[in-house]
Order: C-alpha cells, then sequence, then structure tokens
C-alpha cells in the first residue's frame, strides 16, 4: 500500500457525535507533517498522529512542528459544496528530503483528519518545498450531489 | 585572454550562471503534472506541489 487521499472517518464521525470531539479546521495551528510513500492511512481506524514513515528529521525537516499557517477557510458558497482551503501556502526551506504527501491534524490531541498524495515523490535539495493549494480547495464535502 | 580563461571555457558546467530549468513531475496515477522541480545553476532544488482538490462525497450520483 501507498499513500492516499482521503478524510479520516473516525474523526469525522466522533466530531458529529456524542464523543464532542473537537475539530476546528480554521485553527492555523492545524500541523501539516509530511509522508513517505510507505504511508499506508487508513481512514477508518487511524485516530491519532503517528509519527512512522514521516519524513525524518533531517535538513529542513523537523517532524511535527510545522503549521498550516495563514487563515484557513470554510467555504459554503457554492451549492451544497463546503470547501477547505488556505489563504497562504505551506513551505519548507533549505529542504533536503523526499516526500510523498501530507497530513494534517489538530495541535490539541493530535486528531489526523486529511491525508494527500502527491501522486508522485518530490525532492528539494537546499531548496524550497512549497504547497499551494487549489482555487477549489484543499478539499471539499459534496453535501447535496 | 590568458591562459587561464582559455582553459576555463573548454570546462564543462552544468548550466550557465544564474539560469535555471523546471521539470514537471507526472502524478502516477493519472499521469498529469503533480509537482515541478526547478534545478538551479548553484546546484539547488526547488519544488512546488499544486495541489489538486480532494472531493469527498457520494461515489455515485443518487438516483
Amino acid at each position: 500500500m501507498t499513500m492516499a487521499s482521503g478524510l479520516y472517518v473516525p474523526i469525522w464521525r466522533d466530531a458529529t457525535d456524542t464523543s464532542n470531539l473537537v475539530l476546528n479546521l480554521l485553527l492555523s495551528t492545524n500541523k501539516i507533517d509530511l509522508y513517505l510513500n510507505a504511508k499506508t492511512p487508513n481512514f477508518d481506524t487511524d485516530a491519532a498522529y503517528d509519527a512512522t514513515n514521516e519524513v525524518a528529521t533531517a535538513t529542513g525537516y523537523t517532524r511535527d512542528t510545522k503549521t498550516v499557517g495563514g487563515t484557513p477557510t470554510w467555504d459554503s458558497s457554492a451549492n451544497g459544496i463546503l470547501k477547505y482551503s488556505w489563504s497562504t501556502t505551506v513551505s519548507w526551506t533549505t529542504a533536503t528530503f523526499t516526500a510523498r504527501g501530507y497530513i494534517l491534524h489538530t495541535a490539541a490531541d493530535n486528531y489526523p483528519f486529511f491525508a494527500y498524495t502527491f501522486g508522485a515523490d518530490v525532492s528539494p535539495v537546499a531548496g524550497s518545498l512549497t504547497l499551494t493549494a487549489h482555487a477549489d480547495g484543499i478539499f471539499y464535502l459534496d453535501l447535496v450531489p | 585572454m590568458s591562459e587561464f580563461s582559455e582553459k576555463a571555457k573548454t570546462i564543462a558546467t552544468p548550466r550557465k550562471l544564474g539560469k535555471a530549468e523546471r521539470q514537471a513531475i507526472t502524478d502516477e496515477r493519472d499521469g498529469s503534472v503533480a509537482a515541478y522541480h526547478t534545478e538551479h545553476w548553484d546546484g539547488h532544488r526547488d519544488a512546488e506541489v499544486l495541489l489538486k482538490p480532494v472531493k469527498a462525497g457520494p461515489k455515485e450520483e443518487p438516483t
């Protein structure tokens, strides 16, 4: 198995049931961690941050320290669509590593809520890695199909 | 021109000073562009990922 994109079912379930899990995606302090392709998210069971197969702390990367920053948004202006996005790029500088994707998790309690695969390895060398959000968001919920 | 300058002209250099080359990285899933690597003349490489929106919703249209 490999890195994949998706939302974490237990986290989204517990955020909307009597568990009262706090999932605030508007926080700029939510964490973004980079992973190798060996990472295999289990969207049905994973419920906490896990450093297994995370990019190792090395030149330009320190495990579990990067935040999404800026002003994350929920946009509900389109018909039936709820869109999560970032106001700014996320980047690492003076970076030398290989990454295949990222996982977002809350800073409090380390709840993972979204994973993304780049679809290929990216490998900055003494340079920058920049992630630029699409105009249609990081992800969107099609609530009224 | 000095002897050194004449010899220096024959030294192979991978890129011209100040130049950079941008290379598309292919998404293995669908062949689209996943990212770009920019190779700089001094050897450093930048990577830029153009994130694609992920849809979370019904796998099929409702009937």
